[in-house]
């Protein structure tokens, strides 16, 4: 099916563009204002415990794709039913990340273009590089990376002349059940999301380096998340929770001596490189999933009718930006849970009462 | 035989790859957002007007006629006397027109200029005092939602129209609004000028406490020539001008939020012995809540700097003891200030130097107690100041060159 | 627009069919055939006009529907 193999520190490098992905510039902690660092934090660190989760289920069965290890568990047909759930959560999540990167382009920068040239551009590149497998996408991760970081690192020096620590006070302004909602909605976006990865954990060389490269490209991406938070928050103060994407309005700050200003398109810029990895990577976990669970011989059929449904969901996602915020702060909380804890909290479950691992399974 | 068919099968896909290319050479080689510079109109100054008769507003671009700025022989034209329509100057042209809305009135600008109005470069939003008493949010909104302009514009208040101060010529630039920006930027030479850009006033609106300071432009005749100077600083209730405040009273504010960078510090010694002037070189505030016994109460401290930079006296100051007794008085000076603000700011109720967001970033329980009558509150405030004055230099000489008489 | 569609959808059928018959493949190509059918229907339909509901505000009255079973 699969053939490549990814070494442990790409699929370091993976965790942490995944988190980035859409995240580095939506902030996923913008209902907090300025907390939104705080919230950051502490749903880091509930991040972490669905991530300990996977792992305890993965643990069992390494080796297996979490639809392989669903019908192992479950059997053929409630098995199948539970990949199909899994599945449909990792579709709707690429269409989700693609309805974004069509409302941002056309908030801010294309404004008259239509719709399906953006999404069909944007899924042309997605479904050439998920053809060629996951080695291809872990290596264009490296470099596309290495630039996010590079061009993070460089606007943050530029905003030293704007930044205001002032700005990030009074710490826990805002009620602490609202803190604990919006930090529970950083918990499933993005950290929650990296169930989808859970796809890709078999096809690492070293078997045993998940674990560690997990943890690895939680810590840094969780960190460099919390990094922008603070800059955002410190950057524009208290207005940062009334703009739409609060990031890109820090970039739009930036002001070094009249010379070099409106640098908003390097969060874009991050946007598209990260987003484009991915959608990729969801992409590539729902075709691998589906051929795995119809026990196909190949997925690559797959990547092409299934990309374009994707970004026909992604046109089809909400109709207008209020429908959008209202899913991301109240909904999407609620909605990611039973893909991103209780399937796989069940799953375990079960096998813990079946008593898998029954026989060493060799893939 | 299937040799045959498989090589055919080769040359379509040849045929179809070269079909994509040439797909994605149309597809690329434009896109729907272009905008070419000989398509725009680059405003480089706003006004937002009442207009004279209807609801709605009156808007007035000032637009740079590209071809005009480089031409080297195209020095000030004729200033002031252009009528409604066209500027006196020939660098740029006034283009007015009215809407209900502002965003429909920039969209009727295009039943006069085929170019497209183009706001990313536009440095100074002026808005007229009969819209600034009615509310400015509704005219910046759009401003601030919109991606195209910046939230480094400039925002001011006209004493009358604003359409009339962008058709000023302005001293040697060319340009007039960049002119006025210019004014923005370098308003620390004097530190009486509150320059606030949209983002700040944004932010100010945000916070609920503190009050907004917008800076006031007004025209000065003399001789018959028009020109356009900075007048005071207008205090608004939310987004309503409803106050002023004089040069004086600007600084005494600027002092208070740690704007002062710059400026001269006139003393009057005592017994009318003349001026001294004291170039500020370095100022900094703090802005301590404190609570006593259930009263609030706000401690400001300024640290300051200053050089002597001229004296019309013939007192002198090379001695230590004279130079410390200086040092008081110019603290004296400078409390004075923030006083005057201060007191002016509590006849209005209305808290312009953000005490109360530094309560809030101390002890936001109290201040949630508080939030509701904070204007009450601050008007009946004790706050104390601690002004450290000192003078480090004086420049190339010591004494006054003229040696006084009465020695 | 149509036309573009099924072009786009034409390329899609001509670049992946003749691989999968060729290793006879035949599993892979119902689901290939199945996922095409849907997105091409879904697509005619979208550039129709035809106004299909929004996945969001499905999603969140699922939810609350769920939520008010509980409370």
């Amino acid at each position: 099916m699969e053939e490549g193999r990814i070494s442990s520190s790409q699929l370091t490098l993976l965790v942490i563009s995944f988190l980035f992905g859409t995240s580095l510039l939506l902030s996923p902690g913008r209902g907090a204002g300025q907390d939104s660092w705080l919230a950051t934090l502490l749903g880091l660190g509930e991040g972490f415990i669905f991530a300990l989760l996977n792992l305890a289920l993965y643990n069992r069965f390494s080796g297996q794709s979490l639809v392989e290890i669903n019908e192992l568990v479950w059997g053929p047909i409630i098995g199948k039913f539970f990949s199909a759930a899994f599945l449909w959560y990792l579709f709707h999540l690429g269409s989700s990340g693609f309805a974004i990167f069509v409302t941002l382009l056309k908030t801010a920068i294309f404004m008259v273009t239509p719709e399906y040239i953006l999404l069909v551009t944007g899924l042309i590149t997605c479904i050439y590089t998920c053809k060629q497998g996951i080695e291809v996408i872990s290596r264009m991760n490296e470099v596309l990376l290495f630039s996010t970081l590079f061009l993070f690192a460089f606007s943050l020096f530029l905003m030293l002349n704007i930044f205001e620590p002032k700005n990030l006070l009074p710490v826990l302004d805002l009620p602490v059940k609202k803190l604990l909602w919006v930090a529970h909605g950083t918990a499933t976006f993005p950290f929650g999301q990296i169930i989808a990865l859970a796809m890709v954990w078999p096809f690492l060389n070293e078997t045993e380096q998940y674990r560690k490269s997990l943890f690895k490209g939680l810590i840094v991406a969780g960190i460099i998340l919390i990094l922008g938070e603070i800059r955002t928050g410190a950057v524009l103060g208290k207005i940062s929770g009334f703009y739409v994407f609060p990031t890109y309005e820090a970039y739009r700050m930036i002001n070094i001596a009249g010379v070099l200003t409106r640098l908003e398109l390097i969060p874009v810029l991050n946007f598209l490189t990260m987003g484009f990895i991915k959608a990729s990577i969801l992409l590539y976990a729902t075709s691998l999933g589906t051929a795995q669970m119809l026990k196909l011989r190949t997925y690559r059929p797959l990547v092409f009718p299934l990309g374009v449904l994707m970004i026909i969901l992604a046109a089809q996602n909400y109709a207008n930006i209020s429908q959008h915020l209202e899913f991301t702060e109240n909904i999407h909380p609620l909605y990611a849970l039973p893909f991103q804890v209780i399937l796989p909290l069940i799953t375990l479950l079960m096998a813990l009462i079946r008593g898998f691992p029954k026989q060493e399974v060799s893939k | 035989m299937i040799k045959v068919k498989f090589k055919k099968q080769k040359l379509f896909l040849r045929v179809i790859e070269l079909g994509i290319i040439i797909l994605i050479l149309l597809l690329l080689s434009g896109c729907w957002d272009r905008r070419e510079l000989e398509n725009l109109a680059i405003v480089s100054g706003l006004g937002i007007d009442d207009p004279e008769q209807g609801e709605g507003y009156q808007l007035s671009f000032q637009i740079v006629k590209p071809a005009e700025v480089r031409a080297p022989g195209s020095s000030s034209g004729e200033s002031g006397s252009g009528s409604s329509g066209s500027s006196g100057s020939k660098t740029v042209w006034l283009l007015r027109s009215k809407g209900t809305t502002v965003f429909d009135a920039i969209r009727n600008a295009h039943f006069q200029s085929n170019r497209r109005i183009f706001l990313s470069h536009n440095q100074v939003v002026i808005i007229g005092k009969k819209v600034a008493e009615e509310g400015i949010l509704p005219v910046v909104d759009v401003l601030i939602r919109d991606p195209e302009p910046r939230l480094q514009q400039w925002l001011l208040i006209a004493q009358q129209q604003a359409g009339e101060i962008l058709k000023l010529q302005a001293g040697v630039e060319k340009i007039s609004a960049n002119a006025i920006a210019e004014l923005m930027e370098n308003y620390y030479l004097t530190s009486k000028i509150k320059a606030t850009n949209l983002h700040d006033f944004a932010d100010g609106l945000v916070k609920k406490s503190t009050s907004n300071t917008l800076p006031i432009i007004g025209i000065k005749e003399e001789n018959g020539e028009k020109s356009f100077i900075l007048e005071e600083t207008g205090i608004l209730k939310e987004d309503r001008l409803v106050g002023y405040l004089d040069k004086k009273e600007t600084r005494g504010l600027l002092w208070v939020l740690g704007k002062v960078k710059s400026g001269i510090i006139v003393v009057d010694l005592p017994d009318n012995k003349g001026k001294v002037s004291l170039e500020i070189m370095n100022a900094k505030s703090k802005v301590i809540p404190e609570v006593e016994d259930g009263k609030i109460k706000i401690k400001v401290e300024i640290t300051e700097e200053a050089n002597l930079g001229g004296e019309t006296s013939f007192e002198d100051f090379s001695s230590p003891e004279a130079l410390s007794r200086l040092e008081k008085l110019q603290a004296k000076v400078i409390e004075e200030e923030i006083k005057a603000a201060l007191n002016k700011a509590k006849t209005y109720q209305l808290d312009i130097f953000g005490f109360g967001e530094s309560i809030h970033r101390k002890d936001h329980k109290l201040w949630n107690a508080i939030e509701e009558n904070w204007g009450e509150i601050f008007s009946q405030m004790e706050v104390e100041m601690k002004v450290k004055a000192v003078i480090r230099r004086m420049g190339l000489i010591t004494k006054p060159t003229i040696i006084s008489q009465n020695k | 627009m149509i036309f573009l569609v099924v072009l786009g959808f034409g390329l899609m059928i001509f670049l992946e069919m003749p691989e999968l018959i060729q290793k006879k493949y035949y599993r892979e190509l119902v689901v290939f055939c199945i996922l095409t059918l849907i997105g091409l229907i879904l697509s005619i339909l979208l550039t129709l006009g035809v106004e299909l509901p929004y996945l969001d505000p499905l999603i969140k009255k699922a939810i609350t529907g769920i939520g008010k079973l509980f409370y």
